[in-house]
């Protein structure tokens, strides 16, 4: 068994892309997604001695997204700071040409992130990751059927957004 | 949970053979879920055709460089935590910066403890960032606004060139994320704003030498915060809006030997100073009349520098 438990370094060299393209998904940002990736190898590294072989990248996808789900938490309890509530204060005219520039793949990724959190979970680890809705609703402690709602009206809100 | 929730586990192949006969009972007779069935393949489809993302080259080359338990490693986590007021690398430099110090007579550039920030327990400053004020950047960029799924996205140009993007999610938790661009496009820093909303100028009483605050300066960037760390060290934020810079200023002669390698010699209005580039932004330090500044930002490098030249001159 310890032969298929792999090393810290073997995770960061065969899965730190697979971790850092997760935490981007779900932090709609480089440099979240750097920080995420480092804060979940330090859980790998906390972790590795009583992870049961398995579906690794699974694993793996829990734990970065327990990383981003606590990060928002904390971020929760500082803050905030409130925009004007008129947009019309801040809505000088720009140039057209501006929105035929954007890569569809920002567009969804835009649409991505700001799907409320739980929503936004539950679509990356089932279309991301590929996790069943067996395993999404293990990773996140929720049950199958809330699995089930989340990634629906995710899934709706994006279309809403993309359309 | 409502009965149509299960259409997308329909499309996923996970519901029960009774819940697969009621879906396709609904779809039969209902062209609303049939619309629906439709949006969310459609949405489905979108996400699943993202491109892979590939981290910056070097990435995983640096995770392995900083396995856990080195000092290295140990340095970068922690400010990594306290990394939301500036980019994680530029954060570093700061952190190096302190680290470097500590040579007989001279001034090492570079500070104290920030108090408050998760996980900084020693040796960690960690530049405010200031207040997101778009009316006040409306002076200086062009800003236009788009909403999404809930979610009002502010975006900041100038000349053309995108600045910064603004999220703000409505009402529920208000919290805001601040994308910087730099001048090739490229994200410097995803932040969450923190720090005091009012402006606060203040203890100016407690260090016995001559700090330089000017109100304003650079490019219409206005002093909205001082403050005084241990060791006297005087940590000045300016923004003009969107973007931040932060001066800390130490009284005393600049010791080059302590300085952190990785940085180049660089002149700014005729004053010599080194400059570190950072994914996230440049560093700056230098020392003239006899006080050392070092200038961090979460802004383009253009106008750090240019507000760091004024600085300097």
């Amino acid at each position: 068994v310890a032969d298929l438990v792999p090393t810290w370094e073997e995770v960061a060299r065969d899965h730190g892309r697979f971790l850092y393209n997760v935490a981007y998904r779900l932090a709609g940002n480089d440099a979240d997604a750097q920080d995420l990736v480092q804060e979940a190898l330090v859980r790998v590294r906390r972790g590795l001695s009583t992870y049961t072989p398995g579906s690794l990248e699974g694993w793996l996808a829990r734990i970065v997204t327990n990383v981003f789900l606590d990060d928002l938490r904390r971020r929760r309890r500082r803050r905030t700071v409130a925009l004007p509530e008129q947009p019309d204060i801040v809505l000088p005219p720009s140039a057209a040409a501006d929105e035929a520039r954007e890569d569809l793949s920002d567009e969804v990724q835009r649409a991505l992130t700001a799907l409320p959190e739980e929503f936004r979970v539950a679509v990356v680890l089932c279309d991301v990751v590929g996790l069943s809705y067996e395993e999404i609703a293990r990773s996140t402690g929720v049950p199958v059927g809330t699995v089930r709602s989340r990634i629906h009206r995710g899934r709706r809100l994006l279309r809403e957004a993309l359309s | 949970v409502s009965e149509r929730d299960l259409l997308s586990a329909y499309l996923d192949d996970e519901c029960t053979a009774e819940e697969r006969a009621l879906v396709d009972e609904r779809l039969a007779r209902d062209e609303s879920w049939r619309t629906e069935l439709d949006g969310v393949r459609a949405a489905r489809r979108a996400v699943r055709e993202l491109p892979w993302r590939e981290p910056p080259p070097g990435f995983v080359a640096a995770l392995l460089e900083d396995a856990p338990g080195t000092r290295v490693a140990k340095l970068r986590r922690r400010v990594a935590l306290a990394g939301s007021a500036m980019g994680t690398a530029a954060a570093a430099i700061v952190a190096a910066l302190l680290v470097a110090g500590g040579s007989q007579g001279d001034v090492a550039p570079a500070v104290a403890t920030l108090a408050g920030v998760a996980g900084a327990s020693d040796s960690t400053i960690t530049p405010m960032s200031a207040p997101i004020d778009l009316e006040r950047a409306a002076q200086k960029y062009d800003i236009r606004r788009k909403v999404l799924v809930g979610t009002t996205v502010d975006e900041v140009r100038r000349d053309g060139r995108l600045i910064a993007r603004v999220y703000a999610k409505d009402a529920a938790d208000g919290s805001l994320r601040v994308e910087m661009f730099d001048e090739a496009g490229n994200v410097l820093s995803g932040t969450v704003p923190s720090g005091p909303v009012a402006t606060t100028l203040g203890e100016s009483a407690l260090v016995d030498w001559d700090v330089h605050d000017p109100r304003t300066a650079g490019d219409n960037f206005t002093l909205v915060q001082r403050r005084v760390h241990e060791g006297g060290i005087v940590e000045l934020s300016y923004s003009d809006g969107v973007l931040s810079v932060t001066i800390l200023e130490q009284h005393g002669e600049l010791d080059w030997d302590d300085v952190p390698e990785g940085g180049v010699p660089a002149e700014l209005a005729g004053v010599t100073a080194r400059r570190y580039t950072t994914r996230h932004g440049d560093v700056w330090v230098f020392e003239r009349d006899n006080v050392v500044y070092t200038c961090v930002g979460r802004a383009p490098a253009d106008e750090l520098a240019g507000l760091a030249a004024e600085i300097a001159g």
